[in-house]
């Protein structure tokens, strides 16, 4: 007894001393994640000062209160940006849900070569928003483009998908949707999460695959659901480089293609209007924070956590 | 993104790299014993001048050429950083938020009110011992001169111009018009014919409608400038709404290219191109790209005048710097630089590559010893320029802070009108209201 006294006597502090290396390993794992932090902070700090800010790049800051978001509230073009950008949103991100959703059960009902698929699938969302993405997308869609010629070829007089304002949002929807691949990869994780056991029951009481989906996919699916949906809303609601290369800068054809982020670009590099560029960043920052919180919240009524 | 004069121009400059080597090429260019006779024993110095331009690599490789004879010359170094016009002013403004601007730089005209009136461009009056400026042409620095002050120096003179493939024209049994006669009627008219006489494969005309410069001669024709010399709109709803009007009408018989067909126009090479192709019979363009895009076309091309200008209020034509060589104000080298400004601008050595690639050169002494030793094509562009300008042409201001904001506003209502979510009238009363906010906000 006493020996074991003293072992404890013994071990005691040195297990507390293991813990106390695993914890300084920890935190010099961390060392790299607190620099980036740093520069992910600072930039924080000092956009939200400039804010606050008449700043043109090329001369100093000098204070203006609030008078940035005072000029938010009366700038027209600014609610054409948000305009825009939700719409995209409201569009783009069901319809790539839908279509993730809906390639995931295909594949997740025992394709062969599964992993082909898969992968070939997924490419797209890894160089969806990429450079020579948007530009290939460009000419695909071009007035001269294949999908015009492809529509041609039966007689129809396609749309200039690219210049005209009526379809050129369209056309970067359809961007984003070719991208689902990420989603899916998910999707696809997450149904093979759910127990066949579930299914084999639902079959025994006599349970249609329509009713098999509602009452045990769904629900059992629905937090993979959410979690891509708020990814989705947020990555949709700061679109940049696809607006940005697809209409060289401009937001154009006459303003269809302005995204927030690119109209707070143009404000900041290109109308030197740095401090008003930060305080729409902010407006941005807060408008995805308050979606996000909107969303954790309902999510409270159809999200199913199964334990 | 501001849509530059040039975006499309440059487009195909950028196309014309290979056009450009070529004739680089076989241009009789400044061999090594220039720099030996004047520089052989300049003591090597350890500045190091940062000189940026927006180029293509071909071009670059021009522009770097003769930047080695000035080293030689003068035992300064100078580094060319280079990019696409495309992100040239992002880039550039970036540079001088971090204060670490480079010294010397291109820049546009209408770009200088933005800069000067936050002073980061060095004023270069205080440079004359250096800058030989009397010696430069004083109508092109009053263009570069801005509420008094002088911020650049023209790479050269250049004007805007019509491009007509005469081959293709008379290949459909057309005649040439005279283009020093012709009026806006008869030019509608020429390129319906084209279009007519091609059975609809070729369109009379094609070319950026809201371009600033265009614009600008069209107001002047109608006996007012675009921008007044106290820098608000000095045009009205109606004159820009005719413009748009006869573009339209045009489009309507054909002798303007379709809706959206403009927009495939950026092929990489200008073979390539809708002029290249003859998708459209003629575009407009600043004339100095002419030897490229002759050379590249097998000179089936002819310059050719902005219509209107015999029959208009006034004339409409100005020559213009092609582009400033603009010195930042924090440059921690200022003598070099206004020596690297002077080098460019007054010494025909400096031309050896590049020629008459940036206009013809605003030193008119220069500009002969520089114009004796051109090609055919930049010939044409010489003469051409040179004949506009010995004309009795109104003065021209240059334009006030915030017409960057003013292009981009065209660009959007051209498109409105393309597409009939306006009419051009509308489009020129939108045109009023928004460019005179847009002077506002920037003055």
């Amino acid at each position: 007894m006493s020996s074991t006294t003293a072992e404890r006597g013994v071990s005691s502090p040195r297990r507390r001393k293991g813990a106390d290396a695993g914890d300084r390993v920890a935190y010099v794992l961390l060392i790299p994640w607190a620099i980036g932090m740093l520069f992910t902070l600072i930039p924080f700090g000092v956009s939200l000062y400039l804010a606050f800010t008449d700043y043109d790049l090329l001369t100093s800051p000098a204070w203006v209160g609030l008078e940035n978001f005072a000029h938010f509230a009366n700038d027209p073009k600014a609610a054409t940006a948000a305009k825009v950008t939700l719409v995209y949103t409201f569009v783009a991100v069901p319809i790539s849900l839908a279509v993730a959703l809906g390639i995931a059960l295909l594949l997740n009902r025992g394709v062969r070569g599964l992993p082909f698929y898969r992968s070939a699938f997924y490419l797209p969302s890894l160089i969806g928003a990429s450079v020579a993405i948007v530009m290939l997308w460009r000419s695909i869609f071009g007035h001269a483009g294949v999908v015009n010629r492809f529509l041609a070829f039966f007689g129809i007089d396609g749309p200039g998908w690219t210049t005209d304002p009526d379809w050129a949002l369209m056309t970067l929807v359809t961007l984003s949707v070719w991208g689902f691949g990420a989603s899916m990869v998910i999707f696809l994780a997450g149904l093979r999460q759910i127990p066949r056991m579930y299914y084999e029951a639902a079959s025994v009481d006599g349970a249609t695959p329509a009713r098999q989906f509602f009452s045990i996919t769904m629900p059992l699916l629905s937090p993979v659901l959410f979690f891509n949906l708020v990814l989705g809303l947020i990555g949709s609601l700061q679109t940049f480089t696809q607006a940005y290369v697809f209409s060289g800068g401009t937001g154009g054809p006459a303003d269809s293609t302005l995204f927030f982020n690119l109209y707070l670009y143009q404000q900041g590099f290109q109308r030197f209007d740095m401090g008003y560029a930060s305080a729409l960043a902010w407006i941005m920052f807060v408008v995805i924070a308050i979606f996000t919180a909107v969303n954790f919240l309902v999510s409270k009524y159809w999200v199913f956590y199964d334990d | 993104m501001t849509t530059y004069v040039t975006r499309r121009g440059f487009i195909t400059l950028v196309g014309s790299g290979a056009a450009v080597a070529a004739v680089a090429g076989c241009r009789p260019g400044t061999d090594g014993t220039a720099g030996d006779q004047a520089g052989g024993g300049a003591a090597t110095s350890d500045v190091e001048l940062r000189l940026m331009v927006w180029a293509s690599a071909a071009e670059a490789e021009r522009y770097e050429e003769d930047l080695a004879v000035f080293t030689d010359k003068t035992g300064i170094g100078v580094k060319l950083e280079f990019l696409d016009v495309g992100g040239y002013q992002d880039k550039l403004n970036t540079l001088f938020a971090a204060g670490d601007p480079p010294d010397v730089m291109f820049q546009v005209g209408r770009w200088i009110g933005e800069y000067a009136t936050r002073g980061v461009l060095a004023e270069l009056d205080q440079f004359s011992d250096v800058i030989d400026l009397d010696a430069v042409d004083a109508g092109l620095l009053e263009q570069a001169t801005y509420q008094g002050k002088l911020y650049g120096v023209p790479t050269g003179s250049t004007t805007i111009a019509y491009v007509y493939d005469r081959e293709l024209v008379t290949g459909l049994g057309l005649e040439m018009p005279d283009d020093t006669t012709w009026t806006w009627a008869d030019f509608a008219a020429f390129n319906a014919a084209i279009y007519e006489a091609s059975d609809g494969q070729t369109y009379g005309t094609g070319f950026y409608v809201p371009w600033l410069p265009t614009i600008t001669q069209w107001a002047r024709q109608h006996g007012q400038d675009l921008f007044t010399s106290d820098g608000t709109v000095g045009t009205d709803a109606a004159t820009i709404g005719e413009y748009f009007q006869l573009i339209e009408d045009m489009r309507a018989d054909g002798g303007f290219a379709a809706q959206g067909v403009l927009e495939d126009d950026s092929a990489a090479s200008l073979e390539q191109s809708l002029l290249g192709r003859g998708v459209i019979a003629s575009q407009i363009i600043p004339a100095n790209q002419f030897s490229d895009l002759n050379s590249a076309l097998d000179g089936r091309l002819q310059l050719m005048r902005v219509p209107g200008e015999v029959d208009g209020a006034r004339r409409g034509y100005t020559v213009t710097p092609t582009l400033l060589w603009c010195q930042a104000a924090e440059s921690e080298h200022p003598q070099e630089a206004a020596q690297l400004i002077d080098f460019l601008t007054n010494d025909p050595e400096s031309y050896g590559a590049r020629s008459i690639f940036l206009g013809v050169p605003a030193n008119a002494e220069v500009a002969e010893v520089v114009a004796a030793e051109v090609s055919e094509n930049e010939q044409a562009f010489v003469d051409f320029t040179l004949g506009v300008q010995s004309e009795d042409l109104p003065a021209y201001d240059m334009e006030p802070a915030g017409t960057g904001e003013v292009q981009n506003i065209l660009v959007t209502l051209a498109t409105e009108v393309e597409y009939q979510r306006m009419t051009p009238q509308q489009a020129g009363e939108e045109f009023m209201s928004q460019a005179a906010a847009a002077l506002e906000a920037a003055g």
